[in-house]
């Protein structure tokens, strides 16, 4: 199936690629992320296991090609994160005892540093799996992934329409923005001024938004969206016996996880 | 039997207060093209969402008289139903895309997959499809990043590829540019040859004159005149209903008054018809 390109018109982050991470069928990365997040917080506790995920990760993302954009993604997001909650806890938590260096009379604190830095090997585990689903599974497949399991059409479009209608609607604000300005409305300057151009934005917005609401849905309804009887989907997602049998496996370890945890 | 039968039509909005449609009788035969012309909230869109069952599945309201396309009775079925018998394209092109598909081959493909054709007809219909609108060269791009145009081709050419035995199109060249209304009549024009019957409603009278079968006048939702476009663009009466003479028209009739056009003859309503006239004085 040919994939298109990374597209303006779109919300997506998918990269176009051929590797095996981008023929994996949808649900098995969807049960990946699952699994990770019941391994980090159901199955064995310490480092070296969040480690080895985020390293099993790293390897997936550059064999699948998509290293590089992942890691940029990742940097951005958690250094922010990272550095806020080590510089809370290495200093507040309410464990903290044992002094790693002070600053006059403040003291930071090994216990809330090493605190911080596994809740973020555990963040980094669960986001590293999500990237490799969000880079590498075109929105497309996923919905014919869906339909081809026999979910309701309901459910894709719950899930596909905002990845494209959302930067139509940027794209709409922009425009009223620009009218609106053009007509000498003033929407910069101090908070008071921001807050009553929301006003003249928002109103055309939502009429707006209501009225394509209203045609969208005459528009799905005349081509068909319930028409009764079974429908097809064009694009076919390869499932093999193999990729079966692996979301087979992760789900009975996901609930193997789930069962241990509460009797542990 | 008639492509499209109306018989003592009146409708009127959840929100109304007087009707729509006011007792509309209407006949359309196969391979007919069939212009719906008339003023801002003459009825016009209303027709049309009538004819694709929109309204009253959709659009509620008091719905009286019945409407066949074929043997169907609209009021009978749902409008998913309806979508293999009556194929709709509205004016916004951009509102038209399903916001579920992400190529323009998928959005055309879009229809047939909810009526359940295997793999082989929505590769052999969208193909077909996206020939007939000149849509190949763009089948795996994004339908949001094309032009309004071709935004309106490619809605054009889903309902195409669904082979509806009635095409209505509401007034589709109204958001387009010249060239973009051009190239959508163009597309008209070639299902006009291949047999389709058509109901357009639209505001280029220019068109219509040269290549409608039977043109349709309403105001406040009841029908005016119903004749060949060229009884109808040049009737005296059709300004009192919103609408005004094609230049080509006023044109012929100025030539009359000054004793340019031969008294017995009509007045034209297209070019080559005025240069005719004007010719033979």
């Amino acid at each position: 199936m040919p994939q298109p390109e990374k597209q303006s018109g779109n919300a997506t982050l998918f990269i176009a690629g051929k590797s095996w991470l981008h023929r994996l069928h949808p649900f098995n990365k969807l049960l990946y992320i699952l699994l990770t997040g019941v391994i980090i917080y159901a199955g064995p506790k310490g480092w070296p296991v969040e480690v080895f995920l985020i390293t099993l990760n790293g390897i997936m993302a550059l064999t699948g090609g998509v290293f590089t954009a992942a890691w940029r993604l990742l940097w951005r997001s958690l250094l922010p994160l990272t550095l806020f909650m080590i510089t809370i806890h290495g200093f507040l938590h309410a464990d903290n005892r044992i002094i790693l260096f002070s600053f006059g009379r403040l003291h930071f604190y090994q216990e809330g540093f090493v605190f911080a830095i596994n809740v973020l090997l555990q963040l980094n585990a669960v986001l590293t799996a999500s990237l490799l689903f969000v880079f590498c599974t075109h929105p497309a497949d996923l919905i014919s992934a869906i339909s081809q399991a026999g979910w309701p059409p309901s459910l894709a479009y719950l899930l596909s329409s905002p990845l494209l209608l959302l930067p139509l609607m940027h794209t709409r604000i922009r425009t009223i923005q620009a009218a609106q300005r053009s007509r000498g409305l003033d929407s910069e300057g101090n908070f008071f001024k921001r807050f009553l151009a929301l006003f003249p934005l928002v109103t055309p917005l939502v009429l707006g938004a209501l009225v394509e609401m209203e045609q969208r849905s005459i528009a799905l309804e005349i081509r068909g969206f319930n028409a009764p009887g079974p429908t097809t989907s064009w694009r076919t997602i390869a499932d093999s016996t193999g990729q079966q049998a692996a979301r087979w496996t992760m789900f009975f370890l996901i609930i193997l996880l789930i069962i241990g945890r509460i009797f542990r | 039997m008639p492509a499209l039968e109306i018989a003592h039509l009146t409708y009127t909005y959840p929100t109304g207060t007087r009707p729509s449609l006011q007792d509309l009788s209407l006949r359309v035969e196969k391979g007919e093209l069939l212009a719906v012309i008339g003023e801002n909230n003459s009825g016009k869109s209303t027709l049309c969402y009538a004819i694709a069952g929109v309204i009253p599945h959709f659009f509620h309201g008091q719905f009286n008289g019945s409407m066949l396309v074929g043997k169907v009775n609209t009021a009978d079925q749902t409008i998913s139903a309806l979508a293999e018998h009556v194929g709709l394209v509205m004016q916004i092109p951009g509102n038209q895309l399903s916001g579920v598909r992400f190529t323009v081959f998928e959005e055309i493909a879009f229809g047939l997959e909810n009526l359940g054709m295997n793999r082989q007809v929505i590769h052999a219909r969208t193909t077909a499809a996206l020939a007939l609108t000149g849509l190949s060269a763009f089948a795996e791009r994004s339908p949001y990043q094309l032009s309004g145009g071709q935004q309106q081709k490619v809605a054009l050419a889903a309902v195409l590829a669904v082979s509806p035995s009635l095409l209505v199109l509401d007034e589709p060249t109204t958001f387009l540019d010249p060239q973009g209304a051009r190239q959508v009549f163009d597309i008209l024009l070639e299902l006009k040859r291949q047999g389709k019957t058509i109901i357009l409603a639209e505001q280029r009278l220019e068109w219509i004159a040269e290549f409608a079968d039977r043109v349709i006048v309403l105001q406040n939702g009841e029908i005016m005149l119903c004749d060949t476009p060229e009884e109808v663009l040049r009737h005296p009466q059709i300004k009192r209903m919103g609408l005004d003479w094609l230049p080509y028209t006023k044109a012929a009739a100025m030539a009359k008054e000054e004793g340019l056009w031969a008294k017995d003859r009509p007045l034209s309503s297209t070019f080559s018809a005025t240069v005719a006239g004007l010719q033979n004085g």
